[in-house]
């Protein structure tokens, strides 16, 4: 049986939160029933964009910590003896 | 607290420093000597054996090319065998008093303090698994010594298709978080891939260079224990005249047949001939590119590679840099050391035969034109001029036995179908009688294959005597294995005779190459091993048909060359199969000290559970699209925002990839997206919004039920 809008944006918000961090937990997911239920009260239309623009307003994401990919560059040149 | 990277290496010009107090000249001045006199005298023998056993004994140009060509290839096989024989002779006698690794006690070395030192990885196109297991693995061994705050880690990338370098972000994103690596593990892709490798190396040390005291290379199939970096960093500061300290890596890690062959024989006569090679060379060793430790200030100061100036296959960038740097640090004043005491260094043989000679290409070319630098560079120590010497021999004696094939089919067409010259020289009064001793000749072969087979002895002699019989099986496994390398490296050698010299001809008349990647894991298949083995088997099945016509006898001395090269496709097919080589493991064959024994620091590299391949289906750009962690890792390692030009031609490129999904663009396309901040967050809340029923939707769905 095909899925309905409704179901798709659940399974979005769930699957955003548990990649992005959030442990998932009975109130997370009430957080998300709660989400696609108010986009729901507006209509069909565009649901699933609606959703995920309201998402990150409403459930705070825990914080990525990035590890930095290089040092401060100190610049230095080579030396290039001549061949002759 | 203080930064630990603000200490500062060779800000201040330092000058070289003197000789330290090892007088290791005059030793390798004499043994040197020594090499000399023995290969010259054995050549000449040999040469007048060549002369004898030929017809007119060398009275005719075709004679005289002959023994020529013969006199180098013994010379060269001569070389060899003595560097062997000098090898056997020191392990027995306890080793070399003037090794480098002797020079200092254990307490000394512990006492010694540390110094910043950058382990660099440069990667092009590498699996993603293999290599980042193995800078795990050298990070955790490092970890262990309590030793890991003098040491950085960096990833230096010049990998250019975006589901290979995105997943290079990916698994070092992955690796920082797991180790706990922030600060001592970084990534960095050049997007202009100037002069390969060595331009890869010369550009992080114009960034960073002057953070470090040291930098150890390593290669992307490299691995070397936490104990032997931190060893070579107390060496390093103990002898501040050492530029350049390497290891001698030994492989690991060979699951098909081809690359077992090739461990086995690495791991069995390897240390013998390395012995005599670091004995010979002692302070004017050279740099094998990977597994070595080099002081970063004078290779700042001195090892810039200018472009080559010359025409042709001397003109341009240098492809093979290692022994260049080694020659200049050298001339700098520097003293460069091969240390085969150095263990747990470790690297992998290219898998198949193929890729062997793929590999080989480039380093037929790069060595080549060393001949330029060879001749003509300023102020290079002749030992150095001399390893240029012997890197262009290693490929160059291929092309000189080819012509000696060539000018014995001669020498018998001519005896066979000519009539007889008795005056081949034409101020003779006396007639010549050609005379063909086939004794004589099955001598002078019995000679020089015992210098070809007399050092695969002698290491089974110091294997028996030195190693404790665990480390290569039972003794008639031993045997077993020993017959079958030989006889496998009498396969090849044919093989990549006719390859090498194809390759040689191929580079003097400098047809362009490209500097892929290494294979590390596929295995060949039939079509490929036909295709690449045509040429040969053609050659050797017309050559041999000939020999037949012409003269049995030449046809049975044609047949160990001719056979190999016939049978060079299944040959390569059969070699590279993995269930081979893990069969001859099971038999207990070509087994090496590292499978018998317990090597807790191969155990991550070779745990493919460590970083599996993705089972999400979806490619690394799907992947660094979808995935919300991922998008921001490659969004912060990714460019900020360009000019408006630019931003037109993303923005379509964006659009395009959003309708009708990442296949309709090729590598360039999606790299140029995937390299920028904006397109990759836009990219990501589109996909994030789309419908399920669109090409980026549908890959969503189908990861999230994946998940």
């Amino acid at each position: 049986m095909a899925r309905t809008p409704a179901e798709y944006a659940l399974g979005r918000v769930l699957a955003w939160l548990r990649w992005s961090g959030v442990p998932h937990s009975p109130d997370m997911t009430r957080q998300a029933l709660l989400i696609v239920e108010q986009a729901l009260a507006d209509g069909d239309a565009d649901l699933i964009s609606r959703v995920m623009q309201e998402l990150p307003r409403r459930i705070a994401l825990p914080e990525i910590r990035l590890p930095s990919a290089a040092l401060p560059i100190r610049r230095i040149s080579l030396g290039y003896a001549p061949y002759l | 607290m203080n930064d630990p990277h603000a200490g500062l290496a060779g800000e201040a010009e330092s000058t070289v420093p003197v000789n330290g107090a090892v007088r290791w000249r005059p030793v390798a001045m004499l043994r040197r000597a020594v090499l000399t006199l023995l290969v010259l005298a054995q050549t000449l023998v040999a040469a007048y054996f060549m002369v004898s056993v030929l017809p007119y004994h060398g009275g005719n140009a075709v004679e005289k090319s002959l023994v020529a060509l013969f006199a180098i290839l013994f010379a060269w096989i001569s070389v060899g065998f003595w560097t062997a024989v000098f090898g056997f002779v020191l392990r027995r006698c306890g080793g070399d008093a003037y090794s480098f690794a002797r020079r200092h006690s254990v307490e000394r070395l512990a006492n010694t303090p540390l110094a910043r030192t950058a382990i660099l990885i440069p990667i092009y196109h590498e699996p993603i698994g293999r290599t980042f297991r193995g800078i795990r693995a050298i990070y955790r061994s490092l970890q262990a010594t309590g030793q890991l705050e003098h040491f950085d880690f960096h990833i230096l990338s010049d990998s250019r298709d975006p589901n290979v370098w995105l997943a290079e972000q990916a698994a070092w994103f992955r690796f920082c978080k797991e180790l706990d690596a922030e600060n001592h593990l970084f990534y960095r892709r050049r997007t202009v891939n100037l002069r390969y490798k060595s331009g890869n190396v010369a550009d992080f040390l114009r960034r960073w260079g002057r953070y470090y005291e040291y930098m150890i290379v390593l290669d992307a199939d490299s691995v070397m224990s936490g104990e032997t970096l931190v060893r070579m960093v107390r060496h390093m500061q103990l002898e501040p005249q050492v530029g350049i300290l390497q290891t001698n890596p030994v492989l690991i890690n060979a699951r098909s047949a081809f690359a077992r062959f090739q461990q086995f024989a690495n791991r069995f006569y390897g240390p013998l001939f390395s012995a005599g090679l670091a004995s010979l060379q002692l302070g004017e060793a050279v740099f094998w590119g990977h597994n070595a430790i080099l002081r970063v200030d004078p290779f700042i100061r001195h090892c810039g590679l200018r472009e080559l100036p010359g025409i042709g296959l001397f003109k341009g960038p240098i492809m093979s840099h290692d022994f260049v740097e080694a020659a200049y640090m050298g001339r700098a004043g520097y003293e460069i050391w091969m240390e085969p005491d150095l263990p747990q260094s470790y690297e992998e043989s290219p898998p198949t035969l193929v890729d062997e000679l793929t590999r080989d290409r480039r380093w037929v070319k790069g060595n080549l034109q060393h001949l330029w630098l060879m001749l003509f560079s300023r102020k290079l120590r002749l030992a150095h001029r001399l390893a240029f010497l012997n890197g262009i021999m290693s490929y160059l004696t291929s092309p000189l036995w080819l012509a000696f094939l060539v000018l014995t089919s001669i020498e018998t067409t001519r005896l066979v179908l000519w009539p007889i010259d008795y005056f081949p020289s034409e101020y003779s009064l006396f007639p010549l009688w050609p005379e063909w001793h086939p004794e004589w000749a099955i001598g002078l072969l019995g000679g020089t294959a015992l210098l070809l087979f007399l050092p695969k002895f002698l290491a089974i002699l110091d294997v028996i005597l030195v190693h404790p019989r665990r480390d290569y099986g039972n003794a008639g496994r031993l045997t077993i294995s020993v017959i079958l390398e030989i006889l496998v490296s009498m396969l090849l050698a044919p093989i990549r005779m006719l390859t090498h010299s194809r390759y040689v001809i191929g580079s003097l008349f400098n047809v362009s190459l490209t500097w892929a990647g290494q294979n590390r894991t596929d295995e060949t298949r039939w079509r490929e091993a036909i295709i690449n083995q045509a040429p040969g088997t053609l050659i050797a099945a017309a050559w041999t048909a000939f020999a037949f016509w012409l003269k049995p006898m030449f046809f049975i001395w044609s047949l160990p060359v001719s056979l190999p090269l016939i049978f060079a496709a299944p040959t390569s097919v059969f070699l590279s199969r993995v269930s081979v080589g893990q069969r001859l493991r099971r038999l207990g064959l070509l087994v090496v000290p590292e499978e018998l024994n317990d090597f807790p620091l191969l155990d991550d590299v070779l745990d493919e559970r460590i970083l599996p391949p993705s089972k999400t289906g979806l490619t690394a750009f799907e992947e660094a699209v979808i995935d919300p962690v991922l998008n921001r890792v490659h969004r912060e390692l990714a460019r900020l925002p360009r000019n408006d030009k630019r931003r037109g031609r993303l923005h379509a490129l964006r659009n395009r990839c959003m309708k009708e999904g990442p296949d309709v663009l090729n590598p360039r396309e999606l790299s140029l997206l995937a390299s920028d901040r904006e397109t990759l967050e836009a990219m990501n809340r589109t996909v994030w919004s789309s419908t399920p029923d669109s090409c980026w939707g549908s890959r969503l769905e189908d990861r999230i039920m994946r998940d």
